[in-house]
């Protein structure tokens, strides 16, 4: 700030867009005309000079009294830049503010009060924060922009100041796909990932942190990566793979393929897991939950329930405690523990198809007799002489249609009854080895029969049915064997099926039918069952 | 193919479902009495009916008959007791493609059924 002219005093901005003037009160010696000569004499251009301006702050100064603040007024302005803008997607308003937060979560860089932004942001339980930007398959993302040029800015002494032109970018798409008026949508379902070139909808989510109050519980169709570990109570559920390279607290895991624990899952009786396929990890502890297919765990298993839809393989690994029921072979080094804890592996057990094949069991039977009690109705109203009665052929006419029902209801139950009994044959074949030992008070069960262990074994062995079907424990070394009833107690397993009742009742709703099978299947060339026992046997 | 059974009993409707569900229709209406049949044919449009011939307020001849007046083309099948040949006749004069008398097996209806769109020239399932 500088003086004008006595009196008057001078302010230019930095940026050369404005000049402000102060004119002390009561000035009599100045007029407009003087002013304006001064401010061009400090090169300021006529055209950006407010003379109205001037003239308003001149009587304004000279109306108020001796001791008043000076006048101010802006009395010359430039003309601003406009800069222009480069192409750009204008995204959609909700998925623009989902990726402010994903950006906070997703971020490396990030520190845990930027994170804890988001969760606090929220206006939903800290549970649901929902800090992904997760788009459906087909959903609209935004709109590409092309560039927009920009408008020279004039400073007051008539410099042009110029302007930057919007640059044209070749936004490249992945997993989105544009359409002529430049909308561009999700290709498939997955995480929303968007910087200044790029659009991608990503199958795969990739969490530096951990899940917890940051992320809320995580939903996503693909598959999931997590730096840190997931904390109490929540929830991970993918339509994909989850990979956790820290500890799992009690939380529950949902997988639609396999589920990777990098380090192990301390689940306290609260948490579970649920793979789609495989399940592995350094060791599992109180968890309870379902596996697809293998179960493959490094070092120590304690108190867990888990069923496995195959096999469990895990030859180095200890199973203190808990109970493991797997539709196929387990393997593993040691099981119980000499404090003899409650530890039992199920060996070749499928409640799903047993609880098919008894409730098959139960409804064939039925299924006979209502066809057999609709013969004999039958039979009886055909047995009368005369002509029948409207009701006597309605009811005929029910009666053909309950026996045409109940037979046609017979081969598919029988087909169904065959099948179930052969999965069930194939589960009766698979064994359990253990590497090293089974301590006493362990619970052993295969080919149907359950058996408690009277004294610690030791290994390598394998608990597995004979042709015969009886239940052997054969040494591995030496490749002797003797029955399981001399070293355990055994009994049969609670709810396994008779496989024998389940062929009768085949036999009986539809007669040669396993023969029929066999030989659709053997032009079908299929082949006709798994062997689960088969590796184990040799 | 939108198929109208016309019969009081619900038991019989739900055999003729049956049958008509194994052979691929579904797409299936029902009445209880000619009077409401006549209150439906306007809004589903039937392509084929399976008409009973004895039923309370409006009886299946009845039925046929007021029917034929504005629709001469869609078939119907009479699924009924009366098997006397008189009876059958005068079914026919009415307006019935073809007649499927009680008792009958499912195969039974089910022939008729596919006799009766091969004749009409109906669309199959």
């Amino acid at each position: 700030m500088r003086e004008l002219i006595p009196g008057l005093t001078l302010d230019i901005d930095t940026d050369r867009l404005a000049a402000r003037l102060a004119i002390v009160a009561n000035v009599e010696a100045v007029d407009s005309p003087t002013i304006i000569a001064a401010l061009e004499g400090e090169g300021i251009t006529r055209t950006q000079i407010d003379e109205e301006a001037i003239a308003v702050a001149l009587a304004a100064a000279r109306a108020g009294p001796h001791d008043a603040e000076p006048t101010e007024a802006v009395v010359a302005r430039g003309t601003p830049v406009h800069h222009g803008r480069n192409a750009r997607v204008d995204i959609e308003p909700d998925l623009a503010e989902q990726l402010d937060r994903q950006r906070a979560v997703l971020s490396k860089t990030a520190g845990e009060a930027e994170r804890a932004k988001v969760c606090d942001e929220a206006d939903v339980s800290h549970y649901e924060v929902n800090a992904l930007c997760v788009v459906a398959p087909g959903q609209r993302i935004g709109r590409e922009l092309d560039a927009e040029p920009g408008d020279d800015g004039l400073d007051i002494f008539g410099k042009v100041v110029g302007a930057r032109e919007g640059r044209e970018i070749a936004l490249k798409l992945d997993g989105a796909a544009r359409d002529g008026a430049g909308v561009i949508t999700a290709k498939h379902a997955g995480l929303l990932l968007i910087d200044p070139t790029h659009v991608t909808v990503s199958k795969e989510l990739r969490l530096p942190g951990a899940v917890d109050f940051t992320t809320g519980h995580v939903r996503f169709p693909g598959d999931a990566e997590i730096a840190d570990g997931v904390r109490d109570n929540f929830r991970v559920e993918v339509g994909g793979t989850i990979t956790v390279r820290n500890l799992v607290e009690a939380a529950t895991l949902k997988s639609g393929v396999d589920i990777i624990l990098e380090r192990g899952m301390a689940a306290r009786n609260k948490g579970r897991i649920d793979a789609g396929r495989d399940l592995s990890a350094r060791y599992l502890d109180s968890v309870t939950g379902t596996v697809g297919r293998d179960l493959i765990v490094e070092n120590e298993i304690t108190g867990c329930d888990i069923a496995v839809a195959r096999r469990v393989i895990s030859p180095k690994a200890t199973m203190v405690s808990g109970l493991i029921r797997a539709a196929d072979s387990v393997e593993l080094a040691e099981v119980g523990s000499a404090a003899r804890a409650q530890a039992g592996v199920l060996a070749g057990t499928s409640p799903k198809v047993e609880q098919t094949a008894r409730s098959l069991l139960a409804l064939a039977p039925r299924v006979l007799a209502d066809v057999a009690a609709a013969q004999e109705r039958l039979k009886t109203l055909r047995s009368i002489g005369g002509k029948m009665s409207p009701a006597q052929a309605e009811e005929l006419t029910e009666l053909e249609f309950a026996v045409a029902s109940g037979q046609g209801r017979m081969e598919p139950i029988a087909r169904a009854m065959l099948r179930a009994g052969e999965v069930l044959e194939s589960c009766r074949r698979a064994g359990v080895i253990v590497q090293g030992t089974i301590h006493a008070g362990s619970k052993v069960s295969v080919a149907g029969v359950e058996a408690i262990i009277k004294r610690s074994l030791e290994g390598p062995i394998t608990v597995a049915a004979d042709d015969q079907g009886t239940a052997l424990v054969r040494d591995q070394r030496t490749g002797s064997a003797v029955e399981l009833s001399s070293v355990a107690e055994v009994g049969a397993l609670e709810g396994s099926v008779d496989l024998a009742a389940v062929r009768a009742a085949v036999d009986e709703l539809s007669p040669g039918l396993a023969e029929r099978v066999e030989a659709e299947r053997a032009k079908a060339g299929k082949v006709i069952c798994g062997d689960a026992g088969a590796k184990i046997a040799a | 193919m939108r198929i109208l059974l016309v019969d009081d009993s619900k038991t019989m409707r739900n055999i003729q479902k049956s049958v008509l569900s194994q052979l691929g229709y579904t797409d299936i209406e029902e009445a209880c009495d000619g009077q409401d049949a006549l209150s439906k044919v306007g809004a589903y449009a039937p392509e084929m009916l399976l008409v009973d011939w004895n039923m309370p307020n409006m009886d299946g001849l009845t039925f046929v008959k007021t029917y034929r007046k504005t629709d001469k083309t869609t078939p119907i099948i009479m699924v009924t007791t009366e098997a006397e040949k008189s009876r059958v006749i005068e079914a026919i004069k009415a307006g019935v493609n073809n007649y499927v008398v009680k008792p009958f097996t499912p195969d039974l209806l089910g022939q008729r059924i596919r006799e009766t769109l091969d004749k009409t020239g109906a669309k199959a399932a």
